[in-house]
């Protein structure tokens, strides 16, 4: 008998083509779409295209060195000699050309007029305005005892968000290499001047200060490299994987309206008359959702591999995390379906559809990766089925061992078994209160 | 006795849907069970049909307790219900397929069944489409064809030519005498009153959740030839006089049949007639015309109620 419903179920499925194509060619529209269009902010190491900032000099680098040796006589008295470093070719020539800046960054100097409509033109992603006495604070800060600030403004174009918290960074860096020689500096000062006259006290300053045009990349804060073992995730595998996660969430609202649908077109009375349980009507709805959602994931896996190159390995781990997605989705499907019935209306459904899916598919990262995301999404993650089945085929795509996915089978059994259970309970009751006629049904 | 219903009573809530009815109902027979709509009829049939628990009282299904035990009459039974019961996007076979097969019926058996019952519904030649491209006539007949697939001993029709063309209602009519002519007992509600008296014999009037008359359709009018009906037929429309003509002494039921047509049941003799069209003749409403027959199957239940069975 469940194997008629079953096979009833399935064929009223297949029967709605406009269903299916929501189903299956949607997740695969919006793979595509997404992917590419979030292309940039994924890819594999060393491949990503350097990002092009302008560089706007503000300061007079003559007129800056200038004043510094005008300060410096006029501390030191006018026979103090000091080597000054050039630090516009350090930062332009050693720090910016450094190997590693040189894949993240593609810096050109401008004018700040010519690099506002290179801008605004997208020619470049941000304008670095290096200020004023640029120069002349940073001799400050390394040759002499006190310290003056230095300001960059970085000017950016707001379709390039990523790019500019990138280039912040490389900024960044620069300027705590540039730090720990003023803290080496001040410390110098402080005890040096306690043994050396000033004469020897600042002129050993030069010879300090000489390591510093070895100014070099942050290489250990952006160097693109992987776990050892662990395959990059391209945006085609994320989005491939994220939309699988949401849109099987659908599957779980397609069932959930089915059991009502039955009641009110008087098909499942009339199963009842022939014998047929609820609860053998929910199980049949349980299979159902099985078959819909690998169909699914299927569909949406064998897209991602032979159209848009994703590379998955390991089939067996595909068929296993395919089956147990399968089977917690379709535990959640039937319980909305065993409460919409027990309402005996639609209300629950609709809200799962049209409000959880979408909470469900952000809290999960099925729009967004989650890393971008506000650190405590990472835990609630794990209250969105698709947030569970999104780790779960990001860690077969990196062919984790076995023991590494035994958590996710775990918990989406889980979710199967508790869902199940509940739909029993609510199913099981539901029939008795309709027999017994409570309510009018 | 194919069915024997004691006292049996369904609430629902506070609401007293069926209230202490007696059915007895013999093996081959064809009972039409009559009344406006909320009189209990879909109830009983859904108690009858094992949907419902009776609240109290006791049902018998060829002697056995279907309340203790509804497996006794459920392979038994087939259920047509008021609704179309079908899947609209599957075709005609494939939906007899499926409920042929939730009654034990496979293979060539099955297919033998649908040949057979889809002659008898007279839709072979469509079969293969979907249902959702039949017209409303012959998604009624494929309603029907789904309960007669395990050829079952009891037939229970709930309004079974609702919103239907003539000639699909005709077909219905004589497939229920067809297989009540074969041995097949058919309980059969309705709304329409020429239907009940054109293929049942015995007829149970329900009205407010109780049995109020029952027997067959000659005992019923006899019952009722003290009285007589007079159909008037004025000029414009009907409706805003039946009060007035209400208050008319004799006048014992008025029911609207058509814009401008109006039927009384009249109590008493000869004198009481001329009495009643007299009084309306001198209330100057614009009477065409006046016809006074003998009571049939509609006035009766007119007199024993109160009302139309469409009110």
């Amino acid at each position: 008998m469940l194997l008629k419903l079953f096979i009833k179920d399935v064929k009223v499925l297949l029967s709605d083509k406009k269903g299916l194509m929501i189903f299956i060619l949607m997740p695969i529209v919006l793979t595509t779409i997404l992917s590419f269009a979030l292309s940039g902010s994924f890819g594999d190491p060393g491949r990503m295209d350097p990002i092009p900032v302008a560089f706007v000099k503000a300061y007079d680098l003559s007129a800056d060195q200038a004043l510094f040796v005008e300060t410096v006589k006029s501390t030191l008295g006018e026979d103090a000699e000091i080597e000054l470093i050039d630090l516009e070719t350090i930062f332009f020539d050693t720090f910016l050309k450094d190997e590693a800046i040189e894949k993240i960054l593609s810096p050109q100097v401008m004018e700040a007029d010519e690099a506002l409509i290179a801008l605004e033109n997208e020619e470049v992603y941000a304008v670095v305005t290096l200020p004023e006495q640029f120069i002349y604070n940073q001799y400050i800060n390394l040759y002499m005892p006190n310290r003056n600030p230095v300001d960059v403004l970085i000017t950016k174009h707001p379709d390039y968000t990523y790019s500019v918290q990138i280039l912040e960074s490389v900024m960044s860096s620069y300027f705590d290499e540039m730090n720990k020689r003023m803290v080496g500096k001040n410390v110098y000062l402080e005890v040096g001047s306690k043994y050396l006259a000033p004469e020897q006290l600042f002129g050993g300053l030069s010879e300090m200060m000489a390591d510093t045009a070895e100014v070099s990349g942050p290489k250990s804060h952006v160097s693109l490299t992987t776990i050892p073992s662990k395959k990059a995730v391209s945006s085609f595998t994320y989005y491939a994987i994220a939309m699988m996660g949401m849109f099987i969430l659908y599957s779980a609202g397609y069932t959930g309206r089915e059991l009502l649908r039955e009641k009110k077109m008087l098909t499942l009375d009339r199963g009842v008359v022939s014998g047929v349980h609820y609860g053998m009507a929910l199980s049949a709805k349980f299979l159902m959702t099985m078959t819909l959602c690998m169909m699914q994931m299927v569909a949406l896996i064998l897209f991602s591999k032979f159209i848009l190159g994703v590379d998955w390995e390991n089939p067996v781990k595909i068929i296993v995390g395919i089956f147990f997605s399968s089977l917690a989705v379709s535990g959640v499907g039937i319980l909305i379906s065993a409460i919409t019935l027990s309402a005996e209306n639609y209300r629950i459904a609709n809200v799962f559809e049209n409000l959880l899916v979408h909470l469900f598919a952000l809290i999960g990262g099925s729009y967004i990766p989650l890393e971008v995301l506000p650190k405590i999404f990472m835990t609630l993650k794990y209250f969105a089925l698709n947030g569970i089945v999104i780790d779960l085929f990001i860690g077969i795509y990196q062919n984790d061992a076995w023991q590494d996915m035994v958590f996710y089978f775990g918990l989406l059994s889980g979710i199967s078994v508790v869902f199940t259970a509940i739909a029993a309970v609510i199913i099981i009751r539901k029939e008795a209160s309709t027999y017994e006629g409570v309510v009018k049904a | 006795m194919l069915i024997r219903a004691e006292q049996i009573k369904k609430n629902f809530g506070n609401i007293q849907a069926v209230d202490g009815i007696n059915l007895e109902i013999k093996e081959g027979e064809i009972v039409g069970l009559l009344g406006p709509n909320g009189a209990g009829k879909s109830t009983t049939i859904s108690m009858i049909s094992t949907l419902y628990k009776p609240t109290s009282g006791q049902l018998f299904f060829d002697g056995k307790d279907i309340i203790k035990e509804p497996k006794w009459i459920k392979p038994h039974l087939g259920y047509v219900p008021q609704e179309i019961a079908l899947y609209d996007s599957l075709s005609g076979f494939e939906n007899l397929k499926y409920f042929g097969g939730l009654y034990g019926l496979s293979g060539t058996e099955l297919k033998k069944r649908i040949s057979a019952v889809s002659e008898i519904i007279g839709i072979d030649d469509r079969l293969k489409d979907k249902v959702s491209q039949y017209s409303g006539g012959m998604k009624r007949r494929i309603n029907i064809g789904v309960a007669l697939l395990h050829q079952p001993k009891l037939i229970i029709m709930d309004e079974p030519t609702v919103g239907i063309d003539p000639q699909s209602r005709n077909h219905i009519l004589e497939t229920v005498k067809r297989l009540n002519q074969e041995g097949m007992t058919v309980i059969y509600t309705s709304h329409y009153m020429e239907e009940v008296e054109a293929i049942c014999k015995n007829v149970y009037i329900m009205d407010h959740g109780k049995v109020i008359a029952e027997g067959t359709q000659d005992a019923l009018i006899e019952q009722s030839q003290s009285h007589t009906s007079i159909r008037l037929k004025f000029d414009k429309e009907a409706a805003s006089y039946m009060s007035d003509i209400k208050q008319i002494s004799h006048v014992m039921a008025i029911n609207k049949e058509s814009e401008n047509e109006i039927s009384l049941l009249v109590s008493g003799n000869g004198n009481s007639q001329k009495e009643v069209i007299h009084a309306v003749m001198g209330m100057d409403l614009g009477l065409v015309s006046f016809d006074v027959t003998k009571p049939n199957l509609e006035q009766v239940f007119l007199k024993l109620t109160g009302r139309g069975l469409r009110d």
